[in-house]
């Protein structure tokens, strides 16, 4: 469903929007539990059943979009419980980072199929022929798939002419590339957080707006507003997110407008990960010293290698990602100021939980974050002076982009270290991912470069991003061509 | 010689808009162009986007869209594709 602007897309930005608003213009108990009515107004109900469980739904939401925990059905407590002031500012992540809210699920059932009103109960019915268990019956009702004796192959479906077989899956479960979705005892999902990366195409596939993130949205706009020095840290994805009107130059303005104190491209620290990769490689795994490299920008891909493939780990890059390298470099130039990463990924937050990053990264938010910040202050982009980006290389920019990042290394490869060939390898989505390491497990990827991306495109298809991947893609590239700077200019191979 | 019909449809991209669906209303405008049989092959769809100011409370209504000079308020994917194919068919 990513892509298309749903009712459930429309709910999660009214959400940013007015929360944004609550931390700018000064939240109370009160106002708090006034938004669901804001959100949700009248008495008929316009998404589900009753306004009364849309409201309910709007509430747990809220929690989450200020970083705090579900409410327990039974805990008869106001949507603001847990929100106290020494946690308006300073408040980290804390797990669970992804949450089903259990009373929006639908319990949808598991993958099964199915047969449809196509079935013409033909006289050849290939599908009974090739079932292996006999699980499919001709009855007076019609032609009916045993659901206890069928073993999910496939083959009914693959056989019939009439295209009357469907494969039902869960969208939650079915976009889950590292199979962490099962289900509750009511037949609702469940996140098993042993498996889980928080790669978020859950959040973005469920059409009931079921599984959501937390966020530090509320945490970061009640710094802005409290004066806190906080540098603004963009991903390299964030070029045209915000629409047309918004070019590069116009978000670093709005950015301050709104009160960052600076912003800076995380493509800086892209361009830092990309010549210790440089180098790495041609000195390292050219040379058959260590058996291949994984980049290890994509926190989803990243830590799902580490879970399922820890016999291999050790060839993802050590690099710092650009998100923390940037980070570091911000809190070394500037002490006192906090800094928040600004994304396309609920990853990332995952990331920033980490005990060693905590004190890097102070906040992290997504670009559909970030537009309920700029809703909320009325920004207008048509009005702004931009102030160009001067700071990272067509190369960290492009990390946005599948392939963008083993394009950035086997460019600098070949730069500095010409008599190297570079052999690569990559894969989007994470069964994809799974597979690639599966065949570098078996050795069939020796001296190679391998990159994985948990979003198909790249991060400008990440969950928390607003538009259509080919779209932003281009805004991309072109903003990538426009960088002044050379990456390799006075390097060397070493 | 026949002229080729054509349609202009302006996007308000602002940033309430662009929160309430406009660039999604401008994928769908644009995936209309593959339509051919559809769109009698002969007519242009022109998709422009600008930043609006109406004159009452532009939240209230984003977002909001011009087919044709005809303002649409609140508007969605499939009322602005309804709107063009009613035009195409005249």
């Amino acid at each position: 469903m990513r892509g298309v602007y749903t009712p459930v897309t429309k709910i999660r930005r009214q959400i940013f929007t007015e929360i944004a608003r609550l931390a700018f213009e000064g939240w109370s108990q009160e106002k708090v539990e006034e938004l669901p009515y804001k959100i949700i107004s009248g008495e008929i109900p316009q998404y589900r059943d009753s306004v009364f469980k849309e409201r309910a739904i709007v509430g747990e939401r809220l929690r989450l979009a200020m970083g705090l925990p579900l409410r327990d059905i039974n805990d008869n407590a106001p949507i603001s419980k847990g929100l106290s002031d020494d946690m308006l500012i300073n408040q980290a992540y804390e797990l669970p980072l992804i949450n089903v809210i259990p009373f929006a699920c639908n319990a949808c059932p598991e993958t099964s199929y199915m047969v449809t009103d196509n079935c013409r109960h033909c006289l050849a019915h290939p599908c009974v022929s090739v079932c292996p268990v006999s699980a499919i019956q001709f009855t007076a009702e019609g032609t009916v798939i045993d659901q206890d004796k069928c073993l999910k192959c496939g083959r009914c479906k693959e056989v019939c002419p009439y295209s009357a077989i469907v494969k039902y899956d869960r969208p939650c479960a079915a976009a889950c590339g590292v199979k962490a979705i099962g289900s509750d005892h009511l037949g609702r999902a469940k996140i098993d957080y042993d498996k889980c990366v928080a790669c978020g195409q859950c959040i973005v596939s469920c059409p009931f707006g079921a599984i959501t993130d937390k966020s530090q949205l509320f945490q970061l706009a009640t710094a802005l507003k409290e004066g806190v020095p906080v540098v603004a840290e963009v991903a390299p994805s964030f070029v045209g997110q915000f629409g047309p009107a918004a070019t590069p130059d116009k978000v670093k303005a709005a950015l301050k407008l709104i009160g960052f104190a600076d912003v800076v491209e995380v493509g800086w620290g892209a361009d830092r990960g990309t010549v210790e990769e440089v180098h790495h490689y041609a000195k390292h795994v050219a040379t058959g010293e260590a058996r291949f490299l994984a980049t290890s920008c994509c926190p989803a891909w990243s830590v799902m290698a580490k879970n399922e493939f820890p016999e291999i780990s050790q060839y993802l890059s050590q690099a710092y990602t650009p998100m923390v390298e940037t980070a570091r470099h911000v809190k070394k130039t500037h002490p006192d100021h906090k800094v928040a990463f600004i994304g396309p990924c609920s990853a990332k937050k995952l990331e920033a939980m980490r005990r060693t990053i905590r004190s890097d990264v102070d906040y992290v938010i997504t670009f559909e974050e970030l537009m309920g910040m700029f809703a909320a202050k009325d920004v207008d982009f048509g009005e702004i002076e931009g102030e160009p980006f001067a700071d990272a290389a067509p190369e960290g920019r492009g990390y946005a982009v599948s392939g963008g990042v083993a394009g950035a290394i086997a460019s600098g490869v070949h730069k500095l270290y010409p008599e190297v060939e570079v052999k690569m390898d990559r894969a989007e989505g994470l069964a994809n991912c799974k597979k690639m390491l599966a065949i570098a497990k078996a050795g069939k990827r020796e001296g190679y470069l391998m990159e994985g991306m948990a979003c198909v495109g790249g991060c400008v298809a990440g969950p928390g991003t607003l538009q259509p991947i080919n779209k932003a893609t281009a805004a991309v590239n072109k903003f990538k061509a426009e960088s002044p700077i050379d990456l390799f200019e006075g390097e060397e191979g070493q | 010689m026949k002229t080729m019909k054509s349609i202009r449809v302006v996007v308000c991209v602002c940033t309430q808009c662009i929160m309430n669906g406009a660039m999604d209303i401008i994928e769908s405008v644009e995936s209309l162009k593959k339509l051919k049989y559809e769109m009698r092959h002969g007519v242009k769809i022109q998709v422009e986007t600008q930043v609006c100011h109406t004159e009452h409370d532009h939240s209230q209504v984003c977002p909001v869209v011009f087919v044709d000079g005809q303002q649409i308020e609140k508007a969605t994917n499939e009322e602005v594709m309804t709107r063009i194919l009613s035009i195409v068919r005249k």
